[in-house]
């Protein structure tokens, strides 16, 4: 379905013809999605400013045409003849901010481009994702992430500050302290915090946003070794980050086959409370043990002959990685006296040597210096997504009690789907992070299937509903966020359990976006 | 029977006839504040003692179409809020009392809007926990209504954003519909879900928390609120530092808010003039407070060091931290207070207390007190101090009378900056004066960038007439969840 031709160049003239394409063969590499493919767009645009950005929506909300975004991991469009705004020509870090310790990006900023310019000033940006090629716009357009190091920085969801928005009606707002010309500080108020309507851009599409910046010790430029497997040739980054300052470990706590999978998980749990009440460690969490496999390894051949040997499911079950940051030798060692403690009273011990240092170069086992160019820079090989594919569940994110009671129900729910050889038996392969010293913590279970098998994707859906309905049987909060993967007629069922906050959302779509033209799979359609 | 009439009496069935106050006595109390706000009478007050009362009075105060003003609350009260700018009726949260959970595991606590901060300390204080509380609130002061309205806390570490430490919240909307926040909201009832509600976020794409915070119950009535607690630490020093100028105090807390074992050497930080310490600090009034105002520095740079697990070691590396600081910047902290020896076990044990005395300490040196406030980033602090004074001296107020607090907040991203003028309310000249000095100063600093991002009584009308875009934005909010703009109508001026 195109654009209408009077539409397509009234966009052109705004920016300009080559910003704009409706070319079958540019649109088709719009398409992809990583649990398949998504619609075709109409048409993609690209944008250089907040003007150009409001202009275009004006012409959307005129001629009620149906537009969405483009941002990494969240590329397809939800419905075909949409136009597509790709936004990675407004890539400008606007300002860094020393003394105020926040970065101004327009949306098309990586968070990898952000984190790597803060270094250079004695700041980071905690790379809220675990995906460093996703744009900082994804902030802007809710999918906020969570990265690893939320214990101390919290997440993405607490990392946006004052932000430049355009309504679905193309008028541009000023949230927070901007508004009231008091400069990109603060993103609430005055009064009620119009910062809680910006989200999904499913009200518009935010163009600039201030980000939270925290202090850095470690090296101004970061130096990036490249590692080449000498049997494969395969390669891999390693950065080296001071030793008196930096310190990433890997404990093993007792594991499946010595406690059970209930016992065992509730052992970690505690574990993960008493770290983070402690307030220590940047990054504290439960890694999936299948990325830590595959990431060890250097061709997926050498994944598969070494995955059939059970070796990484018994070593790698109940893993807790943490990365300490500290300003000093002292601190470092103190926040590292604790961490020891707490796992040695947990009945869990330090991972093997080969865990750590050249085990991936001698392709013995893992080699997990990457994690902390990972934990630092959201960057990591995504073999994850060339073993096949994987779809993920979940429940809403809340306390360390919470995600664990949940994730006690993965193996009953994974067998029947591992036991008909329609996904991987990925032993495991389920995240806890917890954020803001504990208080609360993140979750994800990962479900490894071939995407290109069909019935190996319908199994992978099959299970994310099986989880979705497992979270409603048994009264898990949802996630709570991903109304577009499974459809309007899924939240008028759900919305009555949740203080009917689909009546609600959907009151402020209508209110802010009278023609319904601002992505609106991602949020809720009113009744038409 | 006038209609009227017939609505205290529907009032009296929804809550019993004692707790719908007409007494002309108790309006009048109700009518004003120690604000400049112009006072109303309220022509009843009524006290629900439960959510499902709340609804009912929502209702009928929809269907009178009469103005709701929530008060959640004891006296006294300085900012406007609580006044009935169109009369009607005050719905006084007050006798909704009960602390309903204190988790220890999660550190949380779940209050209704009736728990005070006198009341709730103590009951913390034997679960091993702790409040990041704002700086000596007044004991009546609501729990929920202190969050609510994102007065700041005193620990900057423990907060991730303007709205931390408010979790999740149950809340009757203007339309009279419940509903829950975060990650209470469902799936089904309380008593029902698996979880702890500890996910302010949602439910769906919306951030509630933030939309109903500040909005001082103009879009709904919170009925309970789970907010964060800490834990309480096995060590605790106090520290402080003395200062002459202002803009040595700022960098001295930026830096200890950059460093220290994860990122900050300070638990409670922040800063007071001379006056407002001596007010705080003296014993024997007025004698002690004279001497007081007269021996301490200009500037006193507050704060603590805490101990948690390992606790004397932990003490030890932020000691040192603090010595690295204080060596680069050539200060000398201590723990005994320059020009207020013996004070510190006092000071140490306010920063963890309600102010329980009568009278409130912002009132104890002329019987009333009016309050300058906003936000600011930690580089436009200092130039934002001297206006005031400048202003004080035009209208012939005394500069020495101004109480100055400063609190860092969100991780040392942002400071809340407080004057605190003093003034006789029975001399009308003084009351005029200190009025003229409000409206001029906060206007100027508004000029200057100050971020008045709580606009109580005459701000609102300043914040929201340069802030056209955003005034769109919150009356098409206004119009989702209060269509009939019965709840504290005019208190945001723009509804």
């Amino acid at each position: 379905m195109a654009l209408p031709k009077a539409v397509y160049k009234m966009i052109e003239d705004v920016v300009g013809e080559e910003w704009i394409s409706d070319d079958p063969a540019i649109l088709v590499a719009y398409k992809r999605w990583m649990e398949g493919a998504g619609e075709l767009p109409a048409a993609v645009v690209m944008p250089e400013s907040t003007e150009e950005v409001a202009s275009i929506v004006k012409i959307c909300n005129r001629h009620k045409i149906r537009y969405t975004c483009f941002v990494t991991m969240e590329t397809r469009c939800p419905e075909p003849g949409m136009l597509l705004f790709d936004l990675k020509r407004m890539n400008k870090i606007i300002e860094i901010n020393e003394k105020d310790m926040y970065a101004v990006v327009e949306p098309g900023v990586t968070r990898t481009a952000l984190a790597i310019e803060c270094f250079k000033r004695g700041l980071q940006y905690p790379v809220a994702s675990v995906v460093g090629s996703a744009l900082v716009g994804a902030i802007a357009k809710g999918i906020e992430g969570h990265g690893y190091m939320a214990n101390r920085f919290s997440d993405g969801r607490r990392h946006g500050l004052a932000a430049e928005w355009v309504l679905p009606t193309g008028d541009i707002v000023r949230i927070g302290s901007l508004g009231a010309g008091a400069g990109w500080f603060c993103p609430t108020g005055p009064g009620p915090g119009l910062d809680g309507l910006i989200s999904r851009a499913g009200i518009g599409i935010v163009t600039k946003i201030a980000i939270k910046l925290y202090p850095w010790w470690g090296p101004r430029e970061l130096t990036v070794e490249t590692l080449t497997n000498p049997k494969t040739g395969a390669i891999a980054y390693r950065t080296k980050l001071p030793e008196d300052k930096f310190k990433l470990l890997l404990f093993q706590m007792p594991s499946v086959d010595e406690l059970g999978w209930e016992e065992s998980l509730k052992k970690l749990g505690e574990a993960l409370y008493e770290i983070s009440k402690a307030e220590v460690g940047t990054a504290v969490f439960k890694l999936f043990n299948f990325p830590i496999i595959i990431e060890g390894c250097s061709t997926m051949e050498e994944f598969w002959e070494k995955y059939v040997t059970g070796f990484f499911q018994k070593e790698t079950s109940r893993i807790i990685t943490v990365f300490i940051e500290a300003c000093n030798k002292e601190d470092l060692e103190y926040q590292e006296g604790v961490v020891r403690e707490i796992i040695a009273e947990h009945g869990g011990k330090e991972a093997p040597r080969e865990f750590y240092d050249e085990g991936w170069l001698i392709g013995k086992c893992l080699q997990l210096d990457l994690a902390t160019t990972s934990i630092l820079l959201g960057i990591s090989s995504c073999r994850v997504q060339k073993a096949s594919g994987f779809g993920t569940s979940a429940c809403g994110v809340d306390s360390i009690d919470t995600v664990v009671k949940w994730g006690m129900g993965v193996p009953e729910v994974r067998k029947e789907f591992v036991e008909k050889g329609l996904i991987l038996d990925a032993f495991d392969s389920y995240w806890i992070v917890p954020t803001e010293y504990g208080h609360m913590a993140v979750t994800e279970n990962l479900i490894i299937g071939d995407l290109t098998v069909p019935e190996s994707r319908a199994a992978v859906l099959a299970y994310m509903d099986k989880m979705n309905e497992r979270n409603l049987r048994e009264r898990f909060p949802d996630i709570m966020f991903r109304f577009h993967f499974y459809g309007d007629e899924h939240v008028k069922r759900i919305g009555p359990l949740y203080s009917n906050f689909h009546i609600w959302q959907m009151k402020v779509k209508k209110a802010l976006d009278p023609n319904l033209v601002a992505n609106p799979k991602r949020y809720i359609i009113p009744e038409e | 029977m006038l209609e009227l009439e017939v609505l205290i009496k529907k009032l009296a069935e929804v809550v019993g006839p004692e707790d719908v106050v007409t007494n002309p006595e108790i309006l009048e109390e109700s009518s004003k504040d120690h604000s400049f706000v112009k006072p109303i009478k309220p022509f009843c007050v009524v006290f629900p003692q439960n959510k499902e009362e709340v609804k009912q009075i929502i209702r009928l105060a929809n269907e009178y179409k009469v103005p709701l003003t929530p008060i959640s609350s004891g006296p006294p009260h300085f900012r406007g809020d609580t006044i009935p700018r169109e009369g009607g009726i005050i719905i006084n949260l007050s006798k909704m009392k009960r602390i309903l959970r204190i988790d220890t595991r999660n550190r949380t606590v779940m209050v209704e809007p009736g728990v005070t901060f006198g009341e709730l300390v103590p009951h913390l204080e034997k679960s091993g926990l702790r409040l990041n509380m704002p700086f000596l609130p007044r004991a009546s002061k609501s729990v929920v209504t202190s969050y609510l309205e994102r007065e700041p806390p005193i620990i900057p570490k423990y907060q991730f954003d303007y709205v931390d430490p408010l979790l999740t919240m149950e809340v009757v909307f203007g339309t009279g519909d419940e509903f829950r926040t975060g990650t209470a909201s469902g799936p089904g009832s309380i008593e029902e879900m698996q979880c702890d509600m500890v996910n302010p976020f949602g439910p769906g794409d919306i951030k509630y928390f933030k939309l109903l915070s500040g909005a001082q119950g103009t879009l709904g009535i919170v009925t309970w609120a789970m907010v964060k607690a800490e834990v309480k630490p096995r060590i605790r020093k106090i520290y402080f530092v003395p200062f002459e100028n202002i803009e040595k105090m700022i960098e001295t807390k930026n830096r200890l808010l950059r460093y220290g074992v994860m990122g900050s050497v300070a638990d409670e930080i922040l800063a007071l003039n001379n006056f407002n310490l001596a007010v705080i600090l003296a014993e024997k009034w007025p004698e002690e407070f004279e001497t007081l105002r007269k021996s301490l520095p200009p500037w006193m740079l507050i704060f603590c060091i805490a101990g948690y697990r390992r606790a004397e070691e932990r003490v030890k590396v932020q000691e040192n931290c603090l010595m690295e600081i204080a060596q680069e910047l050539a200060l000398e902290p201590t723990q005994s207070m320059p020009g207020a020896p013996g004070k510190e076990k006092m000071m140490l044990e306010l920063l963890s207390k309600p102010w329980g005395k009568e009278p409130y300490w912002k009132l104890r040196y002329k019987g009333s007190c009016c309050e300058i406030f906003f936000l600011a980033p930690p580089s436009k602090v200092a130039c934002l101090i001297s206006p005031i004074y400048e202003v004080a001296v035009k209208y012939g107020y005394p500069t020495s009378d101004i109480g100055c607090y400063i609190q860092s907040i969100v991780q040392g991203h942002a400071y809340h900056v407080e004057f605190d003028l003093p003034y006789n309310p029975s001399d009308p000249k003084e009351v005029e004066i200190t009025r003229k000095v409000f409206m001029d100063a906060s206007d100027l600093l508004m000029r200057m960038g100050g971020f008045f991002s709580r606009p109580y009584g005459p701000w609102a009308q300043m914040v929201y007439s340069r802030y056209g875009e955003g005034v769109i934005l919150l009356k098409k909010v206004k119009d989702i969840f209060d269509p009939n703009h019965i709840l504290n109508p005019g208190a945001l001026f723009v509804f």
